[in-house]
């Protein structure tokens, strides 16, 4: 299970030379950290980096601010024509994301969106997931709650923000992690909508990036590794919460 | 503090109808409890007086205020509700705070009313705690709280005891209506439970199906219920209720009701002169049903024999479950009375403690 | 204590909406960001790439050609291929998903100690971005210097091809015992075998956690009411565990179809995507698609392609829904 990230690390010490010789070494029979500075100087890895937080970033908040609207709206007020529009969320769950690759570029480049960053973003602002999840949230909050909070004084979006949102806070949670990694993790997206190196994302950049070194393996694993640590670090610091979140989105889903 | 009025107050939920017709003035300063069997709307009204619900028809006023169109936070009341309803994710201050806070009232100003509701609930350790970290008993206590800080028009709590157990929810009935005279708080209460509405009502409103009852005192309700639904629905065990006819025979009127041959005296004649030859029920609280031997019969009291099937000493009392010719009886008899299943006794009844009712149209007789 | 007079209340309550009217207009209000971008980039594309379908659509917008678009993709072999690929990977990755997370969540799920160990660590592939796990299992994989030819080269199994590899895995097995395949048979290809491989061990924490949060969803009571009830071993797994299981297995099962339909990052990491891997062998619907549109600006013709496998990523999900839909047992 763990070998490949030996493989990964071990590989990104070594020199070309050994990193191509056969048979392969299991441990490098000399370090060379600088691989790590090499490969990082080869492609615009830092702003990759920021590329990829702004975007996973304001699409987090995008998806939180949204889907909080939306499930408050399925679970809380009586609306005309509920049903209908709970059913339409439902519906797009259906949808394959091929089918909308085509005609989503067609729509971005007459909006003129193409390679910025609101077609990386704008298009994801929202989850149905997250939607769904939240409305269990909210549904399962007590009746009582919400009459003592208008009693109190609170308007809708008070007691949205005020009493829903903080008794959701695993919910949230769990939304902001999958979120966030799914803008981490994007490529097919990205590689459709950007064009220029400067607004590459993280894995675009990482892909162009095993071109742009040919066969200097040691490279590819030295750029591997700087790119998956940020988030290996925090799974270590935060995996209870990563894998609750993961549990939850299967029982709730 | 101030008074509320309901003028012919009508709450329909689509096609059902939860209130109908409610009218009802709750004085200044007075502890108003809403009874009923669950679903005959009393929870309903509450909800209408708080503006949680709007009327579909009536006025409702708070004060001299017409507050039909005022949504619950222009309304100026406070509610307690059965199940609590704190709010979880914040400690005791802050949910009884919460309310002057979304009013804006000043920081040292919540901090100052919090400690005194705090202090008069006896609370003041718990406000840094959460919710989940209290008991039941606290819990309530808090929710009291988070009313009496509002400084309120009005009090509504819907059955705020329920949740309670059965010796705690006696020791906070007596708090609460302390509570309320030391406040001069008017207050509106909804509960099931008919003795806890006799223990602190200043008045008892009950209603079934929507419409109220009767309104009046504990004592006047349960001595004179306007039907049988409300003669059935207060004490406990409820009214014995016997089928007969009234007779005129010669110059006096007679109750006939099978096993119980009685003289109608008093006010009861005069009621009953208008009704000879017309079906009727009898209702007899079972601690009118006495033991001939112990209670010495006044001049016209009405007597009859019967077989005793169950007794249930209750320690202050005993209830015997009796038979005669068919009908079953509940009485309830001083507890050194001897009685045992089987034996055959005589009973006698005061004719001035019966009560009459039209068998068609269930109202009392009058 | 109200800040409004009595007075002044009486004088008239502002105008407003009737509450039922006001409720709707809130709810749209809150439900409308949501609703406009699942609209508008989700929903209503889908008819937009059927109009696009339709057209000899380049760079811009072409000639109406009407089904012509389809009629070439049902002709070309390549798109045939490509469905082909699809299913291969479907049918290699989502049993050997469900049966391996399940065995290892069971065994996780006996044991007390180090539970928690095991599956932070199960769990770390997952967490990793697909284009870096792709990255190093390439290298893993590598015809020359890949460490896993050095792995085979002790179990005296000759050096592989793996990712370069466009003969089929039955083929090639046959063809080391002396027996010629005939083509039909020949399987998928090692080079996508190899993906599958890839993408089992990416995914492999995701299903051992979700199934071991189904298994803790099993109350042990219900255990011992049936080992009461004589049920052991086997009579447990199959009475007990398994339909009280399928929840979370069904749950599996679509999310994995969904995810083995879309998949894109691993091919196109793994293998070359100009070529669709050797000879095409790894070239699914999705790369096929992405292909075209991408790199030969065919839009009109990726359109055509997608929608077709949109209606049968339809059918298949309303198929699973209606056959192993009424095989779950809710509780």
């Amino acid at each position: 299970m763990l070998f490949p990230f030996y493989w990964m690390v071990v590989t990104a010490f070594k020199d070309l030379e050994e990193a191509s010789a056969f048979p392969p070494t299991l441990w490098p029979s000399e370090w060379h950290p600088e691989n790590f500075l090499t490969a990082w100087g080869m492609a615009p890895f830092g702003r990759y980096f920021v590329n990829t937080i702004l975007v996973a970033g304001l699409q987090t908040t995008a998806v939180l601010l949204t889907s909080a609207l939306a499930a408050y709206a399925l679970a809380r007020i009586d609306f005309k024509g509920k049903n209908l529009v709970f059913v339409a969320f439902l519906a797009t769950l259906m949808i394959p994301f091929e089918v909308t690759l085509v005609p989503n570029f067609v729509i971005l480049k007459t909006l003129q969106w193409y390679n910025t960053y609101l077609a990386l973003i704008v298009p994801w602002g929202t989850s149905v997931f997250a939607i769904f999840l939240l409305r269990q949230f909210f549904l399962s909050i007590p009746k009582d709650l919400y009459d003592a909070a208008e009693i109190d004084g609170c308007s809708r979006f008070q007691f949205l923000w005020r009493i829903a949102l903080p008794l959701s806070t695993p919910a949230l949670v769990t939304i902001a992690l999958l979120s966030f990694l799914g803008g981490w993790n994007a490529l097919l997206w990205p590689l459709i909508v950007t064009g220029s190196a400067e607004m590459r994302l993280l894995q675009v950049g990482l892909s162009a990036f095993q071109s742009e070194a040919r066969v200097q393996y040691h490279l590819w694993m030295a750029a591997a590794t700087f790119t998956t640590a940020p988030v290996i670090v925090a799974y270590f610091f935060a995996q209870r919460h990563f894998i609750q979140s993961v549990s939850g989105s299967g029982l709730k889903g | 503090m101030a008074s509320v009025t309901l003028q012919g107050v009508t709450k329909a939920f689509g096609k059902v109808t939860a209130v109908e017709e409610v009218s009802l003035d709750v004085q200044d300063k007075e502890f108003l409890v809403l009874v009923g069997p669950s679903g005959c709307g009393k929870t309903t009204i509450l909800r209408l007086i708080a503006g949680l619900e709007t009327p579909t028809a009536g006025d409702i006023q708070i004060g001299q205020r017409r507050v039909n169109e005022l949504s619950p936070k222009d309304r100026d009341v406070a509610m307690v509700f059965q199940s609590y309803a704190l709010y979880p994710h914040m400690s005791v201050h802050d949910n009884i705070g919460f309310g002057l806070k979304m009013r804006h009232v000043p920081r040292p100003e919540i901090d100052r009313r919090v400690g005194e509701a705090a202090e008069l609930l006896d609370i003041l350790p718990l406000l840094k705690r959460k919710p989940r970290e209290l008991s039941g008993g606290e819990r309530q206590r808090v929710a009291l709280a988070r009313a009496v800080v509002r400084e309120p028009q009005v009090f509504l709590m819907d059955e705020p005891l329920s949740n309670l157990d059965a010796k705690l929810r006696v020791q906070t009935r007596a708090e609460l209506v302390k509570l309320q005279r030391r406040l001069q708080a008017t207050v509106i209460y909804v509960t099931h439970d008919q003795m806890e509405a006799m223990t602190m009502a200043d008045r008892i409103a009950l209603l079934r199906n929507g419409r109220l009852q009767q309104v009046d005192t504990p004592q006047r309700v349960y001595d004179a219920p306007t039907n049988l639904f409300v003669a059935g629905f207060t004490g406990s065990p409820g009214m014995n209720f016997l089928r007969g006819r009234v007779l005129a025979e010669g110059e006096s009127i007679v109750l006939d009701a099978g096993i119980l041959h009685l003289p109608l005296v008093g006010d009861l004649a005069r009621v009953a002169a208008g009704a000879v030859g017309r079906e009727v029920v009898v209702g007899v609280r079972p601690e009118e049903i006495r033991d001939a031997g112990s209670a010495p019969p006044g001049p016209r009291w009405g007597s009859f024999r019967a077989r005793v099937d169950l007794v249930e000493p209750l320690g202050s009392e005993k209830l015997l479950h009796l038979i005669a010719q068919g009908q079953s009886l509940v009485a309830r008899v001083d507890p050194r009375m001897p009685a045992a299943p089987g034996d055959e006794l005589a009973f006698v009844v005061d004719p001035l403690q019966i009560n009459l009712y039209d068998a068609e149209t269930e109202q009392a007789l009058g | 204590m109200s800040l409004q007079s009595p007075v002044a209340a009486y004088a008239g309550t502002p105008w407003r909406l009737p509450k039922a009217l006001r409720e709707t207009a809130l709810g749209y209000a809150y439900v409308l960001p949501a609703f406009a971008i699942l609209l508008g980039f989700h929903f209503l594309p889908i008819f937009y790439a059927f109009y696009i379908s339709l057209f000899n659509w380049r760079i811009r917008q072409g000639p109406f050609v009407g089904l012509e678009n389809y009629q070439s993709a049902v002709s070309n072999p390549e798109f045939w291929e490509s469905l082909k690929v699809t299913f291969y990977y479907a049918l290699g990755v989502i049993p050997a998903h469900l049966v391996l997370s399940f065995l290892i969540a069971y065994a996780l799920f006996q044991q007390i100690r180090g539970r928690g160990l095991y599956r932070v660590l199960y769990f770390l592939p997952y967490m990793t971005a697909t284009v870096a796990a792709a990255l190093v299992w390439r290298w893993i994989f590598h015809s020359q210097y890949g460490i896993l030819n050095l792995a085979l080269d002790k179990i005296a199994i000759g050096p592989q091809e793996w990712l370069l590899e466009p003969r089929g895995v039955v083929e090639l097995v046959l063809g080391a015992l002396g027996v010629a395949a005939p083509e039909w048979a020949a399987g998928p290809s090692l080079a996508l075998l190899s993906v599958i491989i890839f993408t089992v061990w990416h995914g492999l924490g995701f299903g051992v956690v979700i199934m071991l949060a189904g298994l803790s969803n099993i109350s042990g009571e219900v255990y011992d009411a049936a080992r009461v009830d004589g049920a052991e071993g086997w009579a447990l797994m199959r009475h007990i565990t398994l339909p009280l299981l399928s929840p979370t297995l069904f749950f599996l099962v679509i999310v994995s179809t969904i995810g083995a339909f879309q998949s894109f990052n691993s091919i196109y990491i793994m293998t070359d995507p100009d070529h669709g891997g050797p000879l095409g062998t790894t070239r699914n619907a999705t790369m096929y698609i992405f292909q075209n549109f991408f790199e030969y600006t065919r839009l009109g013709y990726a359109s055509a392609v997608a929608f077709v496998l949109f209606v049968i990523v339809l059918a298949l999900t309303i198929f699973q829904m209606r056959v192993l839909g009424p095989r779950v047992h809710y509780q």
